[in-house]
């Protein structure tokens, strides 16, 4: 197919009614999943999956990219009007949006988080679409030891900046590649650890496994809290004050642009690097916002600099994750972890050869994406006068209705009974993990990456018995050393900030 | 000593009987490792790379219960997050009854069910709520039917209903 084709072919797919239906919805679904604190983008991404089983592949990646970017701007609603981020990637948006907010201007605020985020997400988009093509063709030039190599980096990556210690992250990572290995090995076709059963010989799916470990787990987490304190928010804001003078909005965001085009660039790496989300990305970008700004003491007393740095930092990472799914098939967070299962569900495999093999739903996302980007203010502006109350659904009936949409999710991958099973077994083994500080992107990574690691590491070993090939290769060298380096660095630093707290005791 | 220090310490055991556990999960898949058959005249077995991870698996565990045998006090890590134990039981155990009902009832009572209950009980014990666990089973099974069996066209064991 060439180019143009692919292009045309990407257009129309995506301009289907039923494909512009899926993201629409989508997209609302994400705004309002994602501006209510305790419901993550990562479980509204996971509640929407089996709808998108029925539907064709655009239109379901379509619907996951309307939620996936929906969501980063639903947190900021809850974040600048009631001082609580809707999910994780909006936590540095309540710093100043609250307090702008609590000042009497609440309408800019919120505008000023929707705009910045659309532009972040713009710019970023087209570095999507460049960095996927340039990255893909990187990808190619890939033999079994590069992809094996790349594979330990992400892992050892993952592990390291995961929360807690990196000790845990490993053994979490390593129990991931582990749960892979029951079932059918993927070379050979010869059966592992399945005690003789059926049940286990269909081996344990990653996408029940994945709805387990973060829908499960989540929902579980919330419950706990449901007793010991009402989360419902009683506030009320005025809806009158929510509008805003756009234009003076937009221009306050592009005379600082200076500051949108840094934490852009920060939120679109922090993307790329695989698994730390836009958690990690709205945060960094506001510390530095508030390193380059003229005015830093503003900063936490309604800065609107700060508002913009952490919006269009988060639109960025969803543009940055994507990067890293569909150049080299590995999630660049949980969200795209969950996209990763839809597409082996419609039958394509993620990877390098991605971007050659199916060219037109490569470019069908690129399209989403960015029709996404605007539907989001769109939708937005729309619902916002009725944001609060939609927030305000009550828990104790959110919760199991969000449990019944994992079970089908598990459920209807395969028609299988035993991934159900699988998933309540990972949505124990979550719970538990997290009650003992071990962190869970690094399981899920291991479970998506075990096949891949294996073949990679295998056809290597029966290419050539020369086991220094894997340093050798400059590529693979090069990321093996990258990997020793993260463990290094992260070994330096747990000690380095117990020496500190050492001192500090005894001071 | 002060509840924190106890607080580490009793962290740092859990961390030693967790490697432990799974230094012994390590032994176990080693050891069942050798009924994985092994084609003849293949180089790499499929038996090579799970006994490579069950060896990473055994050492990383080893450096857990040594870590966790050692720990006093403070950790540098975020400690736990703990919270009651009972709502957590009460989800799963509804969860694993849903589970073991969807082929026995079928995916529509089961979920009618399922709803009832775990809404009934995680809402106020009054009769309002009840009222509005009811209307949640009800709804949510219809739209749930009106959505993925009749819509979207997905297999869901119909059981009671056929």
């Amino acid at each position: 197919v060439s180019q143009a084709d692919a292009l045309m072919a990407a257009a129309a797919a995506v301009a289907d009614p039923g494909t512009l239906l899926g993201l629409l919805v989508g997209v609302l679904v994400g705004l309002v999943g994602g501006a209510i604190p305790g419901i993550t983008i990562t479980l509204t991404v996971i509640l929407i999956l089996p709808f998108t089983f029925g539907m064709d592949t655009v239109g379901g990646l379509a619907t996951m990219i309307g939620v996936y970017v929906g969501g980063e701007s639903g947190g900021l609603v809850s974040a600048c009007l009631l001082g609580m981020p809707g999910t994780p990637s909006a936590i540095a948006t309540t710093f100043d949006g609250f307090p702008m907010a609590r000042a009497g201007e609440p309408g800019r605020a919120v505008w000023l988080g929707i705009w910045a985020g659309l532009f972040g997400g713009l710019i970023a988009g087209v570095f999507l679409v460049y960095g996927t093509i340039w990255l893909g063709r990187f990808a190619l030039q890939f033999g079994p030891w590069e992809y094996f190599s790349l594979f330990i980096l992400t892992l050892t990556i993952v592990a390291s900046l995961s929360e807690g210690s990196m000790l845990k992250g490993l053994v979490a990572g390593t129990v991931g590649l582990l749960a892979r290995m029951v079932g059918v090995d993927p070379i050979m076709s010869t059966d592992r650890f399945t005690l003789g059963t059926e049940f286990l010989r269909s081996g344990f799916p990653f996408l029940p496994i994945l709805i387990g470990v973060y829908g499960v787990t989540q929902i579980v987490t919330d419950v706990q809290k449901l007793r010991a304190g009402d989360a419902r928010v009683a506030a009320k804001v005025e809806r009158a004050r929510l509008a805003a003078r756009h234009l003076a909005v937009i221009g306050e965001i592009l005379r600082g642009w200076g500051n949108l085009v840094r934490s852009t660039l920060i939120g679109l790496w922090i993307g790329v690097l695989p698994a730390v989300g836009g958690s990690a990305a709205n945060i960094l970008a506001y510390d530095q916002a508030k390193k380059w700004s003229k005015a830093p003491d503003r900063f936490g007393h309604g800065s609107p600099e700060g508002i913009v740095a952490s919006e269009s930092a988060n639109n960025a990472n969803v543009a940055g994750s994507l990067v890293t799914i569909m150049a080299f098939g590995i999630p660049g967070d949980a969200v795209t972890a969950v996209m990763l299962g839809a597409l082996i569900v419609h039958g394509i495999a993620p990877g390098p050869l991605f971007m050659t093999n199916n060219l037109d739903i490569a470019y069908a996302m690129f399209i989403a994406y960015f029709v996404a980007c605007v539907a989001t203010v769109a939708v937005e502006s729309a619902i916002l006068p009725f944001f609060l109350r939609l927030v305000n659904v009550r828990r104790e009936v959110l919760f199991p209705v969000i449990l019944v949409l994992c079970v089908i999710g598990a459920y209807a991958l395969n028609n299988l009974m035993a991934d159900v099973w699988t998933l309540l077994f990972f949505g124990i083994l979550g719970f538990l993990m997290v009650r003992y500080g071990f962190p869970l992107a690094p399981i899920i990574l291991g479970v998506i990456l075990g096949d891949e690691i294996e073949v990679n590491l295998v056809r290597s070993l029966m290419t050539s018995d020369d086991l220094t090939l894997f340093v050798t290769r400059p590529i693979s060298g090069v990321m093996l050393l990258l990997a020793l380096v993260s463990v290094g660095v992260a070994i330096y630093q747990t000690r380095k900030g117990r020496r500190a707290e050492g001192v500090d005791a005894e001071g | 000593v002060t509840g924190g220090d106890l607080r580490g310490r009793g962290e740092g055991l859990a961390d030693a009987v967790i490697g432990l556990l799974l230094l012994g999960l390590a032994a176990a898949l080693f050891w069942m490792s050798r009924d994985i058959p092994s084609p003849p005249f293949v180089p790499v077995t499929p038996a090579f790379f799970p006994r490579v991870l069950a060896g990473v698996l055994a050492g990383l565990a080893a450096l857990l219960v040594l870590r966790g045998s050692r720990r006093r006090g403070r950790d540098g890590e975020p400690r736990a997050a703990r919270g009651p134990l009972r709502p957590a039981v009460l989800v799963y155990g509804a969860l694993a009854a849903y589970a073991f009902a969807i082929p026995r009832l079928g995916f529509y009572a089961s979920t009618f069910v399922f709803l009832l209950v775990l809404v009934g009980l995680l809402g106020e014990r009054t009769a309002r709520g009840a009222v509005r666990a009811l209307a949640v089973a009800v709804a949510t099974t219809a739209a749930c039917y009106a959505v993925f069996t009749g819509y979207l066209r997905l297999f869901l064991p119909e059981g009671l209903l056929r």
